[in-house]
């Protein structure tokens, strides 16, 4: 009934390579997967340089236990495992208690331009009500939501991520779905 | 009512639906207001979610990169079962030839408790390595030895030449 992804095979090359120790090799997947991590990472907690940060350590992480990866299962999958791991241990650690009101509106890294500054003050205002209501959510299913709505991962490519049943998947992006919406549509900050 | 879709619009809408599941829910929407409107809603809120963009990376990529691999350290740590595998690995030939080792020495001994030591009954003489053979004489015991190391000597050869090959081939 789902469709599941086919392994690319010169990833799965360079994979076999770095886990035979070569560096050159390693360095290659960071480059292509860095964007994402650091994505998925800066979605989960919100701040740029702490993304950046735990992003780099799920790199580590992920080069540390690459002999435990499993080629049956798409890499991505499994960095983005490492990767969210690592943004719930940052937000631990980091104490990240601070209030989703907090979040100033200019901390938002990529707003789209435009020469009219009151559409451009909306679009931010808009952007920044998007994240805050994503923000609002459990962990649980805030993950699976931005995997799903910003990494464009199937629903198998999730429960491989999250180590969870697909079921799971599409309940916890149900939930997280019509409580973005339900935020959003009372356009008030759920805190 | 019973008809509607409404389970499975998130899933068609994600693109996760194939073959005729797809179908049904696709010949649905063309009849069904309520699912339609469903179906816009979830689309309106991914256009929605896309509003907030992605962040500007604050480090350059071959500075991303060159941190990461700062703080990468020793290769990839194997688990424990594969670090005994690979141990095992490389102290096989040494326990090869210390087996070839031993039963060279056993035999050695054997050859010469039968030509220095004629005077000792055939029990001492010949130990229980011929014990069962003590028929043969002296002679016939010399040339089961030399097969006997003959045969040894062929095997550790084997044993050695196919991990060196083995070894090779992973290598290469």
């Amino acid at each position: 009934m789902f469709k599941t992804a086919a392994p690319d095979l010169d990833e799965q090359a360079l994979i076999s390579q770095a886990q035979s120790g070569d560096r050159p090799a390693f360095s290659e997947l960071v480059r292509r997967h860095r964007q994402g991590v650091v994505n998925v990472v800066y979605r989960m907690c919100a701040d740029v340089s702490l993304a950046e940060e735990a992003a780099q350590e799920a790199f580590i992480r992920t080069w540390q236990n690459l002999q435990r990866y499993n080629p049956h299962f798409a890499f991505r999958s499994w960095l983005y495992r490492i990767a969210l791991n690592v943004a719930l241990d940052t937000l631990r650690s980091e104490q990240q208690t601070r209030s989703l009101a907090d979040l100033p509106l200019d901390e938002h890294p990529q707003a789209p331009d435009s020469s009219d500054p009151e559409v451009a003050l909306e679009r931010k205002e808009r952007a920044t009500q998007v994240r805050q209501a994503v923000l609002a959510l459990p962990p649980a299913s805030r993950a699976v939501l931005i995997l799903r709505e910003y990494e464009g991962m199937s629903y198998h490519e999730i429960s491989t991520a999250l180590d969870i049943p697909v079921g799971t998947v599409m309940s916890r992006l149900n939930y997280a779905r019509s409580q973005v919406r339900l935020a959003l549509s009372e356009g008030v900050l759920v805190v | 009512m019973s008809d509607h879709v409404t389970a499975w619009i998130a899933a068609y809408h994600d693109g996760e639906l194939s073959g005729a599941q797809r179908q049904k829910v696709a010949a649905h929407l063309q009849t069904c207001s309520a699912c339609q409107a469903e179906l816009e809603a979830l689309q309106e809120l991914s256009r929605r979610l896309q509003e907030a963009p992605a962040p500007t990376p604050r480090l350059s990529e071959e500075r991303f990169v060159s941190q990461v691999r700062l703080r990468m350290g020793p290769g990839p740590a194997l688990p424990a079962w594969q670090r005994r595998l690979r141990l095992g690995w490389w102290l096989a030939p040494a326990g090869v030839i210390g087996l070839w080792a031993f039963g060279q020495a056993v035999l050695l001994i054997s050859g010469w408790l039968i030509t220095f030591l004629p005077e000792l009954d055939q029990t001492m003489r010949l130990g229980s390595l011929v014990q069962a053979s003590a028929w043969l004489q002296v002679g016939e015991g010399l040339a089961l030895i030399l097969v006997l190391e003959l045969g040894l000597t062929f095997i550790t050869t084997i044993l050695l030449g196919g991990w060196l090959a083995s070894w090779w081939i992973t290598k290469s």
